[in-house]
C-alpha cells in the first residue's frame, strides 16, 4: 500500500514535469472541460425558466444534485482515466510494457494517465453545492464533510467498477465497441431526480448500471429527502460490489490479452 | 511523367489544355475516385459492428433522457416556447436522429493528418483534399442514415410518442435541409480542423466547437426556449441551420412558404461558410508548400 | 537449474475472418466467423543460467509470441514453463522483478521529460535501494557513455542514444534474466557493436542469462553460444552456432588479389579436378568457392606460387546464408511431403 502511494506521488511529479512544458494545453483543457459542464448547467437553468419544479424538485435542488454529481466524477476522471486504453495499450501494444513491470497492471495504467485538471471540476462542483445549499438553507452538520468524503469515494468506486469492466472488454476485441461513450451517456441520467423517469429506467439506474448512486441518491442525503436516505446509505455497499466486479473482470481479461502485432 | 500531366488535367482548377476527350475521361475517373471515398468509408463503418449496435442504443438513450426530462417539465403545461408536448417529443427524436446523419469527426481527422504530417502527402495527391474529406464524411453519413437513423427512428417511435408529419412538403423539405445540415456541419468541422495549421493547441478548440454546436444548434434545447436576448443572438449564427431549422420543418412548426424561408437561411450560411473554408485551404497550402509546414 | 525451462509450449490465437465486398460486410454485421491460428506449436527447450541464446526465425515464425509468454505478457494455451523459478503469468509482479525486457521498437521511457526522471521512477517501481541504484546507474552510464544525455528529454535523443537509455532502463534493477526483442534494429554499425560488447561484458561479469531475438545475424555471431531457430511455430534447430554452420554451411570462399593479370581459365586450370567454382571480378581480383569437404589449404597450395598474389582473404559463410539454406531445405522438405501426399492420393485412385 505504502509502495503504491509512493508510486502515485512519483507519477504525479512526472505528470507535472511533463505538463509544465506545455502550459497552454493545461488551461485549454481545463476550460473546455468546464464548458461542457456549463452546457449542462445552462440546460438546467433554461428548463427552470419555463417551470418551477421538475417532478417536485426545485431549481436549487436540481443544481445541488448536479454539483454533487461533478465531485466524484472529477475525482474519477483524475485518477481513473481509461478513455484511450484500447488504442494506446492494446493496439499500440503498450500493455506489454505494463505487464513486465512489478506493480499491479491496472494500477500502473491509472498512474500513467492521471489527469489532475479534472479535479478542478470537483472543486467547482463543491462550489455549486455550497451556493445552492445556502440558497436552500441546508444545515451544515458535523457529519456533512465525512459523509461527503465517504459518498464521493463510494461513487468513484462505482464509476471505477463499471468503466473497468467495460474497458476490460478491449482484451477480447480491439475493434472500437462504442460501449464507453454509451455509458457516458447513460450516466448523465444520474444527475436528474430519478423519479422523473419511468419504472424500468429507475430500476436500471439503481441496480444494473447504478448511476443514480453517483448523483441523485447521495445528494438526496444532504437535501434531506427522506425517500432517498436509505438509498444514499447504500452507496458504499454498491461501490464495494461494483468495484469488486470490475477488478474480477479485469483480471480475467488480462489473461486473455493477445498482444499487439507479432 | 505522363502520369503527372494527367494528374494536372484531372485536378479541378489545373489549367491543362489537352485532348478534350481524354480530359473528359480523366474527369470521369476522378469523379469515380470521389465516389470511392464514399464507398470505402461506408464499408469501413460496416466493419465495426459493435460500434454500430451501441451507437443506436446511445442515440435512443439520449432521446430517452431528453424525452423524460421534457415530460417532467411539461407536467400539465400546454406549450413551451411555441412547442406542444407532442411536438417537443418529435423534435427531440428527429434532432438526435438527424445528428446521426450530419455528425462526423472530420475536424479530428484533419487535425491528426496535420499533426502527424501526412497531410503533405494528401495535398499532393491528384484530388482536392477538402472535397475528398467531405466525401468521406458523406460515406459515413450515408451509412448512419440507412442503418442507423431509419432503424433508430423506428425504435424511437416504438418507445416514445413521436408524430410523423403528414404533409409531404415537410418530408421533402426536411430531407433536403438535412443534407444541407450535413454540408454546413462538415464545413464547420473542416474549418476547425484546418485551424490546426495555425493554432498551437487545436484540441481544446475542437472540444469547444463540439459543445457549442450541440448547444447552439438547438439539439439540447430548442432555440425558441432560450431567453430572448440569447435566442436572438443565436438566430444570427450558423449553428441553428444544423438542427433547429430542419427540426422545425419536420415538426410542422414551419410550413408552406416558411419552409422556403428557412431553407434560404441554410443556403446563405452554406455560401458564407465557403469563404473562410477556401481562404483557410489556400492559406494552409501556402504554408505547407512555401514555408514547408 | 535452468534459468528458462519450456515444455510443450503452445499458443493459439483466435482470428476474425472478414468476408469481402459490400454483401460480405453486411453479413459480418450480424454473423462473424473466426479461425484459429497456432503461433507456437508445442516447443520445448532449456536455457541454463549464464547462457546467451539467440532466438531466430522469419517474421511470424512465433519468436515474439514465445518471448511474450516467457516474460509473462501472454498466457500459454498449453504446456509448462518456468523462468527464474517462477511461472511467469501466475506471479507476474514478483516474477518481473528478476527480469529485464527491451522491446527494440517500443520505448520504456517517458517521452517529454529528462531520461534521468524515467530512471528515478523505475527505481521506485522496481524498489531498488538508493545506494544500489546509484552504484548501478553510475556503472551503466559510464559503460554506455550516457553522461551528457541524462537530462535530455527522450524525444530529443537519436535512435542510438535512445536505445542505450532503454538498455539502462531495463537493467537498473540488475535482473538475472534479460529478454531482448530486436535490440539492434535500425541502429548504425558503431552503436550496434557497442551494444553487443556491452551485453557480452554484462553476461561475463554478472552471469546474466540473455535471450535475444534478432534479424541481424551479426548479433548472433558476436554474442550467442547457442541458437534456437524457429519456423512456423516449431523449433527447427537448437544447438551451438559452430555446429549450425557446419551442418548447414555450404562452403567457404577465398578472395584473391593479383599483382599481374590472371585469366579465369588459367585459374580454373590450376584447380582442375577439384569441385570448386571461380568467379572473377576483373583481371586482378577473383574469388573461389570451396565446398566444406575440401581443405582450403589444398586449394591454396595449387594457386600460391603459380600466380602473382598480393592479398588473400578467407570469407566465412555468413549466418544469413545458413538461415536461408535452412529455409530452402525446409521448404524443399515440405514440397516433398506434399508430393508424397499427392502420389499417395493418386495411388488410391488407381
Amino acid at each position: 500500500m505504502l509502495y503504491h502511494l509512493g508510486l502515485l506521488s512519483e507519477y504525479l511529479k512526472n505528470y507535472m514535469k511533463t505538463r509544465l512544458t506545455y502550459r497552454a494545453d493545461f488551461w485549454v483543457e481545463v476550460l473546455s472541460d468546464l464548458l461542457f459542464q456549463v452546457t449542462n448547467l445552462i440546460f438546467i437553468f433554461v428548463i427552470f425558466m419555463h417551470t418551477n419544479s421538475l417532478a417536485g424538485w426545485s431549481q436549487n435542488e436540481v443544481v445541488f444534485v448536479y454539483g454533487f454529481f461533478m465531485v466524484p466524477w472529477g475525482v474519477f476522471a483524475c485518477f481513473v482515466n481509461m478513455w484511450n486504453f484500447s488504442e494506446r495499450y492494446i493496439v499500440k501494444g503498450e500493455m506489454d510494457r505494463i505487464l513486465t513491470r512489478p506493480a499491479h497492471n491496472l494500477f500502473q495504467i491509472f498512474l500513467e494517465n492521471v489527469d489532475p485538471p479534472s479535479l478542478i471540476g470537483s472543486l467547482i462542483g463543491l462550489l455549486i453545492m455550497a451556493v445552492s445549499g445556502i440558497n436552500l438553507g441546508l444545515p451544515f452538520e458535523w457529519w456533512t464533510v465525512p459523509a461527503l468524503i465517504l459518498l464521493t469515494i463510494s461513487a468513484t468506486a462505482i464509476y471505477t467498477g463499471i468503466y473497468t469492466t467495460l474497458t476490460a472488454l478491449s482484451f477480447y476485441s480491439d475493434a472500437p465497441t462504442g460501449i464507453i461513450p454509451l455509458m457516458y451517456n447513460i450516466q448523465s441520467y444520474g444527475r436528474y431526480p430519478v423519479t422523473i423517469y419511468n419504472r424500468a429506467i429507475q430500476v436500471l439506474l439503481t441496480w444494473i448500471l447504478p448511476f443514480a448512486f453517483v448523483g441523485v441518491y447521495p445528494a438526496g442525503l444532504f437535501l434531506q429527502r427522506e425517500e432517498m436516505t436509505r438509498m444514499a446509505l447504500l452507496t458504499p455497499v454498491m461501490g464495494a460490489i461494483f468495484l469488486s466486479i470490475g477488478l474480477f473482470v479485469w483480471s480475467r481479461g488480462v489473461r486473455k490479452y493477445k498482444g499487439a502485432g507479432s | 511523367m505522363s502520369n503527372r500531366t494527367s494528374v494536372a488535367a484531372a485536378s479541378p482548377g489545373g489549367g491543362y489544355k489537352g485532348d478534350e476527350g481524354a480530359e473528359r475521361g480523366q474527369r470521369r475517373l476522378l469523379l469515380e475516385a470521389y465516389f470511392d471515398f464514399i464507398r470505402i468509408r461506408f464499408l469501413t463503418m460496416l466493419a465495426y459492428r459493435l460500434n454500430y449496435y451501441t451507437g443506436i442504443l446511445i442515440y435512443s438513450l439520449n432521446i430517452g433522457v431528453n424525452y423524460f426530462t421534457w415530460k417532467a417539465i411539461y407536467g400539465q403545461g400546454e406549450s413551451l416556447g411555441g412547442f406542444t408536448a407532442a411536438q417537443m417529443t418529435t423534435y427531440v427524436a428527429v434532432s438526435w436522429m438527424a445528428r446521426a446523419f450530419y455528425f462526423n469527426n472530420l475536424d479530428r481527422e484533419i487535425a491528426t493528418d496535420i499533426r502527424d504530417g501526412s497531410i503533405a502527402i494528401q495535398f499532393i495527391r491528384p484530388y482536392n483534399y477538402v472535397f475528398a474529406k467531405m466525401m468521406q464524411g458523406l460515406g459515413e453519413g450515408m451509412f448512419r442514415f440507412l442503418l442507423f437513423m431509419i432503424p433508430g427512428m423506428a425504435l424511437a417511435m416504438l418507445l416514445f410518442p413521436v408524430q410523423l408529419p403528414h404533409d409531404p412538403a415537410a418530408w421533402v423539405g426536411f430531407l433536403v435541409m438535412l443534407f444541407f445540415s450535413f454540408l454546413i456541419n462538415s464545413q464547420i468541422n473542416i474549418i476547425t480542423g484546418l485551424l490546426a495549421f495555425f493554432v498551437e493547441n487545436n484540441e481544446g478548440l475542437m472540444r469547444m466547437k463540439r459543445v457549442v454546436v450541440d448547444l447552439f444548434s438547438g439539439l439540447i434545447i430548442p432555440i425558441s426556449l432560450f431567453p430572448g436576448w440569447l435566442s436572438s443572438i443565436l438566430k444570427l449564427l450558423p449553428f441553428q441551420a444544423i438542427t433547429y431549422l430542419p427540426g422545425s420543418v419536420f415538426t410542422g412548426r414551419v410550413q408552406g412558404v416558411g419552409i422556403w424561408n428557412v431553407f434560404g437561411i441554410q443556403i446563405i450560411w452554406f455560401v458564407i461558410l465557403l469563404i473562410p473554408l477556401f481562404w483557410l485551404y489556400r492559406a494552409a497550402r501556402q504554408r505547407l508548400f512555401v514555408q514547408g509546414g | 537449474m535452468a534459468a528458462i525451462d519450456v515444455q510443450d509450449l503452445r499458443k493459439t490465437f483466435k482470428v476474425q475472418k472478414n468476408r469481402g465486398g459490400l454483401k460480405g460486410a453486411f453479413v459480418d454485421l450480424f454473423k462473424r466467423e473466426y479461425s484459429e491460428v497456432t503461433a507456437v506449436k508445442d516447443i520445448s527447450f532449456q536455457i541454463p543460467e549464464g547462457e546467451i541464446c539467440g532466438y531466430i526465425g522469419e517474421n511470424g515464425a512465433g519468436k515474439s509470441t514465445t518471448i511474450k509468454m516467457l516474460t509473462g505478457i501472454l498466457v500459454p494455451t498449453s504446456g509448462r514453463l518456468t523462468v527464474g523459478g517462477y511461472v511467469p503469468y501466475e506471479e507476474r509482479e514478483k516474477f518481473v522483478r528478476n527480469i529485464g525486457v527491451v522491446f527494440g521498437q517500443r520505448s520504456q521511457l517517458w517521452w517529454d521529460i529528462g531520461v534521468i526522471e524515467s530512471f528515478e521512477l523505475l527505481r521506485k517501481v522496481y524498489r531498488v535501494g538508493e545506494a544500489d541504484y546509484k552504484k548501478r546507474l553510475d556503472e551503466l552510464v559510464e559503460r554506455l557513455e550516457l553522461q551528457d544525455l541524462l537530462n535530455r528529454p527522450v524525444r530529443k535523443l537519436s535512435l542510438g542514444q535512445r536505445m542505450r537509455c532503454e538498455l539502462v532502463a531495463a537493467l537498473l534493477h540488475n535482473p538475472s534474466i534479460v529478454f531482448l526483442d530486436e535490440p539492434t534494429i535500425g541502429l548504425d554499425i558503431v552503436v550496434k557493436s557497442e551494444i553487443r560488447s556491452f551485453l557480452k561484458d554484462m553476461n561475463r561479469e554478472h552471469g546474466t542469462t540473455i535471450l535475444l531475438t534478432t534479424h541481424d545475424l551479426q548479433d548472433i555471431e558476436a554474442l550467442c553460444s547457442r541458437v534456437i531457430m524457429l519456423d512456423d511455430g516449431r523449433i527447427i534447430y537448437d544447438g551451438g552456432l559452430d555446429e549450425l554452420k557446419e551442418r548447414w554451411g555450404t562452403g567457404r570462399e577465398v578472395a584473391f588479389q593479383f599483382g599481374t593479370a590472371a585469366k579465369l581459365d588459367r585459374l580454373e586450370q590450376l584447380t582442375s579436378g577439384m569441385p570448386v567454382k571461380w568467379t572473377a571480378e576483373n583481371n586482378l581480383a577473383a574469388t573461389v568457392w570451396i565446398p566444406l569437404e575440401l581443405n582450403v589449404s589444398d586449394v591454396l597450395g595449387r594457386v600460391v606460387g603459380q600466380a602473382d598474389i598480393t592479398d588473400i582473404k578467407i570469407i566465412e559463410t555468413n549466418t544469413d546464408d545458413i538461415v536461408r539454406s535452412i529455409y530452402q531445405s525446409g521448404s524443399a522438405n515440405k514440397t516433398e511431403e506434399a508430393m508424397l501426399a499427392l502420389s499417395g492420393e493418386g495411388a488410391g485412385h488407381v
